[in-house]
C-alpha cells in the first residue's frame, strides 16, 4: 500500500500545503528562485506536514495555522538539505544535480539561508511563542547532531548511547516536534501534546534505523547510492556498531581502515559491509527498530479514537515494513 | 551545552559599563558563551565577531526610545544574524582541496552559520517578540537575495553592483532602526554601517562576492578602491545629517566612531 493512501481524508488540506510550499518561494532573482524550487518540486514523501495536520485533529484544527506551521517544517527539512549537499560534497539528489553541484557552494548555502527565513515569515502567524521556543531549539538540535555526526566520523570507540543520540538529533527530533508543533499550533491539551511528541520521537527513531539497514540490505538502483555509502562516509550506523562491538578483527580492520582518512572509498569498504551483512547484526537492528515502534503504539494508547489515530498507526506500521 | 549559558545577572552591571571597549567585551563573552560547542571551537576557532558593527549596533540600540536597549537578547540576536550572514560567506567555493581538516572545516563552517541562526531565533523566542522575529527573517531573506544578486547577476555597471553590496552589507541596521524608530529620513544609519562593511571587503570575504564572470571584475575594483568607497559613504554621512528619524546624540556618536576608523 502506498504511504498517502494511510490518511487520504488530509489529501484537500495536503494538497493546499504542497500549493503553498511551491509558492512559497517569489523572488526576482531567477538563480536563487530556479535553485529554491529545483527541491521542492522534486517533491518528497511531505512526512513532516502529513504529521503536523494529524497532530493538529487532535486540537482545533485551524487549518491557515496548521498550514504555515507544515510549511515552515518543510522548508526548514528542505533548506537543511541544500546546505546538506555541501556538507557531504553531494552531486546527486533524488536522481538530479544538488543546488551547490549545479551551481556552486555560495549559491547553496545562500538559498538553504533564504528558505530558512521563509520558513520563519510562514511561522509569523503562530502566535503561542512555545511553538517558536520550540521550532528554534529544533533547529539548533539539529545542527549539533550534524555537528556530533562529523564528529563521530570513523571512529569506531563509539557506543550504542552515542548512536542513538546522534540518530535522535539528525531524524527522530524533527519528527517529534512536527507531531508536538502540531499539537501546539493546534492548541491541543499537553496530555495529548505530550503523547504525540513520544509517538513522534520514537517512529523518527525506528525510521532511522530502518534507512541504516537499508543502506545495506537495498540494492544500488533503490537506493540511488551505492548499498553501504554511509559506512563510504564514514557514518558508523547501527549495524556496523553491533559489528564491531561483538567482532574484535573487524573492529581493529575498521579502525585502520580509519586511521588517515574519515570516507572510505567502495573498494575499501566493500569486504566490511559484507561481514555485515553475514552477521546477525541486520536482525538485531530490526529488533531495536521494532522495539521503538512498540513504544510508538504505546504513545498512541493515550490519544483519543479516531482517523487522525488509525492513521499514525498506519503510518507506524508501514514504517516498520518499508523496503525502500 | 552552549544554549543555556546563563542569562548574566545585569541589572545595574550595563549602567555601569560606559565604556564603550568594557561593553564591547562583554557582549562578545555572552556571544561566545551562547554559541560555544567544543567541537566547533576546535576546528573552526572562535566565532567571528563583527566588532566594528557591533559598536554601531551598540549605538543604535543606546538610542532606542523603548527600553529595548535593556535587553541584551535583541542586540545579541541582531549580532547572531549578522554572524550567520557571514559565516557563510566563509564557506569554501572549491571542492577540490580533500584533505579532511580542510573538508571538516567548511562542514563545520555551513552548520555554524545555520547553529546562529537558531540562536538569534530562540533568543527572541524567549522574550516573546514575535514582531521582531519577523523583521529578521525578513531581513535574512532579503540579504540572500541581494547576495545572490551581487554573486551571480550580471550587473550593468560597477554602480550597480555597488549598490547591490551596500544593501548586503546595510539591509539589517536599516530594518533594525526602521523596526523601532518612527519612520523618517534615517540614511545616516545606512552611511556609517556602509563605511564598516566596506573595511570587511578585505578581510577575505570579498571572495565570496568575486565570481568574475557574473561580475565582470567589479570586485576587484572595490578592492582595488576600498578608500575611496569609504570616502564617499563618509562623505554622504556628513551631507545627510542625523535626519529625521536620527537623533543629534546618536549622530553625534555614530561620527565620532567614523572617525576613528579612518585615523
Amino acid at each position: 500500500m502506498k504511504l498517502t493512501k494511510l490518511y487520504s481524508f488530509l489529501n484537500k488540506d495536503l494538497d493546499a500545503v504542497e500549493m503553498e510550499v511551491l509558492h512559497s518561494v517569489s523572488t526576482e532573482e531567477k538563480v536563487l528562485q530556479k535553485a529554491s524550487n529545483q527541491l521542492l518540486e522534486a517533491g518528497g514523501k511531505r512526512i513532516r506536514p502529513v504529521f503536523v495536520l494529524l497532530a493538529g485533529k487532535f486540537g482545533k484544527y485551524d487549518f491557515d495555522k496548521m498550514k504555515n506551521c507544515a510549511k515552515a517544517l518543510e522548508l526548514i527539512h528542505t533548506g537543511s538539505l541544500v546546505h546538506d549537499d555541501v556538507i557531504d560534497d553531494a552531486k546527486l539528489r533524488r536522481g538530479d544535480l544538488t543546488v551547490k553541484e549545479q551551481y556552486d557552494n555560495h549559491v547553496a548555502m545562500y538559498t538553504g539561508d533564504y528558505m530558512f527565513a521563509l520558513a520563519l515569515e510562514a511561522m509569523g502567524s503562530i502566535e503561542n511563542m512555545r511553538a517558536h521556543q520550540v521550532l528554534s531549539k529544533t533547529m539548533m538540535e539539529l545542527c549539533v547532531g550534524e555537528i556530533e555526526q562529523i564528529k563521530d566520523k570513523g571512529e569506531v570507540d563509539q557506543n550504542l548511547r552515542t548512536y542513538l543520540r546522534r540518530i535522535k538529533r539528525k531524524t527522530a527530533i524533527l519528527i517529534a516536534e512536527s507531531c508536538r508543533l502540531g499539537a501546539i499550533a493546534g492548541e491541543a491539551s499537553l496530555k495529548k501534546e505530550r503523547a504525540l511528541y513520544k509517538y513522534g520521537y520514537n517512529v523518527g527513531m525506528s525510521y532511522q534505523i530502518i534507512d541504516d539497514i537499508l543502506d545495506f540490505t537495498s540494492s544500488e538502483e533503490e537506493l540511488g547510492k551505492p548499498a553501504g555509502s554511509d559506512l563510504m562516509q564514514g557514518n558508523i550506523t547501527l549495524p556496523v556498531l553491533y559489528a564491531i562491538q561483538e567482532d574484535e578483527e573487524f573492529r581493529e580492520d575498521l579502525r585502520k581502515a580509519f586511521s588517515h582518512t574519515s570516507t572510505l572509498t567502495k573498494e575499501e569498504a566493500e569486504p566490511f559491509i559484507r561481514k555485515v551483512k553475514e552477521g546477525d547484526y541486520i536482525d538485531r537492528s530490526l529488533e531495536l527498530s521494532e522495539r521503538y515502534l512498540k513504544e510508538a503504539f504505546q504513545s498512541l494508547q493515550q490519544l483519543p479514537t479516531g482517523r487522525p489515530k488509525q492513521a499514525l498507526k498506519a503510518i507506524a506500521k508501514y514504517i516498520g515494513k518499508r523496503n525502500s | 551545552m552552549v544554549l543555556m549559558a546563563a542569562r548574566t545577572e545585569r541589572k545595574g552591571f550595563l549602567m555601569e559599563m560606559n565604556d564603550l571597549n568594557s561593553r564591547i567585551t562583554y557582549y562578545k563573552e555572552q556571544i561566545s558563551s551562547y554559541a560555544y560547542h567544543p567541537y566547533l571551537s576546535k576546528h573552526i576557532g572562535e566565532p567571528a565577531i563583527d566588532e566594528r558593527k557591533m559598536k554601531t549596533y551598540i549605538h543604535l540600540f543606546d538610542h532606542l526610545p523603548e527600553r529595548k536597549n535593556m535587553d541584551d537578547n535583541y542586540l545579541l540576536s541582531v549580532m547572531f544574524v549578522q554572524m550567520a550572514l557571514d559565516t557563510h560567506d566563509f564557506v569554501t567555493v572549491d571542492n577540490s582541496n580533500k584533505e579532511v581538516d580542510e573538508v571538516r572545516k567548511r562542514q563545520l563552517t555551513v552548520l555554524a552559520g545555520d547553529f546562529y541562526s537558531g540562536l538569534y531565533y530562540h533568543l527572541l523566542s524567549l522574550i516573546n517578540d514575535l514582531d521582531f522575529i519577523q523583521v529578521l527573517a525578513k531581513t535574512i531573506r532579503e540579504v540572500n537575495e541581494q547576495k545572490v544578486r551581487l554573486y551571480y547577476g550580471r550587473h550593468d555597471s560597477l554602480t550597480s553592483y555597488v549598490q547591490t553590496y551596500k544593501k548586503v552589507e546595510t539591509l539589517l541596521s536599516y530594518n533594525v532602526w526602521c523596526h523601532f524608530m518612527p519612520p523618517g529620513d534615517c540614511g545616516a544609519v545606512v552611511e556609517s554601517m556602509f563605511v564598516k562593511g566596506l573595511n570587511n571587503w578585505g578581510s577575505g570575504k570579498n571572495q565570496a562576492f568575486s565570481k568574475p564572470e557574473q561580475s565582470k571584475n567589479y570586485a576587484y575594483e572595490i578592492a582595488d578602491n576600498i578608500e575611496k568607497y569609504k570616502k564617499e559613504a563618509y562623505d554622504s554621512f556628513k551631507n545627510l545629517g542625523p535626519g529625521s528619524s536620527v537623533p543629534e546624540e546618536l549622530y553625534r556618536k555614530l561620527d565620532e566612531d567614523l572617525e576613528q576608523e579612518f585615523n
